[in-house]
């Protein structure tokens, strides 16, 4: 066998007497010691209205995170690509991995709880329809280097340049 | 999904032969399709996410990880709470299918991932020898498990069982 590596996947999950910038910082802290320890990976979950995920807006964190690692490798696990416009999928991804020097992993995914899609004003009957949907606009862009609605069944916008590239060539996708 | 799109698979858990080889053979069948992820030199990886509690004593360690994978468990559950403000009874219950089958598999997991760092090395080492995988994501820390205690596990983690299990490779 090769040599194994190892991660962590996370939710953040709220933890009662401890305040929000503590928790924060406490997982920030975490994290910087696992990439010391040689971990590969962190993968933070995506999760809204509730005390499962207090960093629902994943890039937000793992921006900071990539400010205090130096060679493990971030992203979220996963990103709930029918929540969201792909044109600010694209965005973000691309600024993570410049923060990070190449290091994004990105994780996608449908999404299992209704009421998310909902919160987001999408719904629950398209999420499978608008992940592949969001998923086919995100590879068209990597491969053109813009993002555009033409194949897109849900979306219509004018084609957008990614100004920001990404540093890999390729982002692993999960 | 993940195979047909050229993306790397991350499984709840240690995964069978069975699902590994029709993700392996549907990533290479669906290879130059649109709408694919993967670049030139990709090739399909297995990643698998475990709970890990580490305790000298493994009754401990199974309390942890208890307790931990309990209080993710039910802050998954407040989320879809709120599925009833906007679907019918049958569609929320329905909703709740892939929740239902991580809760009928959450002893497994905490057996699996729960234990001392001598058990947990032979365990995670015979996941890896089976050569289905090669990535391990763990769960710490997770749910009502305290940072203190991941912080733990994760210091006897990386000095007796990371590079007990690098050093078989």
């Amino acid at each position: 066998m090769g040599t194994p590596t190892f991660g962590i996947f996370d939710h953040i999950e709220d933890i009662p007497g401890t305040p929000t910038p503590q928790l924060l910082k406490d997982r920030l802290d975490f994290i910087k010691m696992a990439d010391e320890a040689g971990f590969a990976g962190f993968h933070l979950a995506e999760h809204h209205g509730s005390d499962l995920c207090m960093a629902p807006n994943q890039e937000v964190f793992i921006g900071a995170a990539s400010q205090v690692t130096k060679n493990i490798r971030l992203g979220p696990m996963v990103k709930l690509l029918p929540l969201h416009h792909p044109v600010r999928i694209i965005e973000d991804m691309c600024v993570i991995d410049n923060l990070t020097n190449g290091r994004l992993d990105f994780g996608v995914g449908r999404g299992v709880a209704p009421i998310e899609h909902y919160w987001f004003g999408s719904n629950w009957p398209e999420s499978t329809a608008r992940f592949v949907d969001t998923l086919g606009i995100m590879c068209d862009a990597f491969a053109t280097g813009q993002v555009s609605s033409e194949n897109s069944k849900f979306y219509d916008f004018p084609t957008i340049p990614m100004s920001t590239k990404p540093v890999q060539e390729t982002i692993p996708f999960w | 999904m993940a195979g047909r799109h050229g993306m790397s698979l991350m499984w709840p858990g240690p995964i069978d032969q069975a699902t590994h080889d029709l993700y392996v053979e549907t990533w290479h069948a669906h290879r130059g399709d649109t709408h694919r992820v993967d670049g030139p030199n990709s090739v399909p990886r297995v990643g698998i996410t475990m709970v890990l509690a580490i305790s000298p004593n493994e009754s401990h360690a199974l309390e942890i990880a208890r307790r931990g994978l309990t209080g993710l468990l039910r802050r998954a559950h407040n989320v879809h709470r709120h599925d009833h403000d906007v679907l019918p009874e049958d569609e929320c219950d329905a909703a709740l299918g892939p929740l239902r089958r991580i809760t009928a598999n959450i002893e497994a997991a905490i057996n699996a991932g729960a234990g001392t760092a001598s058990q947990i090395t032979d365990r995670f080492g015979g996941l890896l020898a089976a050569g289905l995988t090669d990535y391990i994501v763990l769960q710490i820390p997770v749910g009502d498990m305290t940072l203190a205690e991941a912080k733990d596990t994760m210091d006897v983690f990386c000095s007796d069982v990371k590079p007990a299990l690098e050093a078989a490779a």
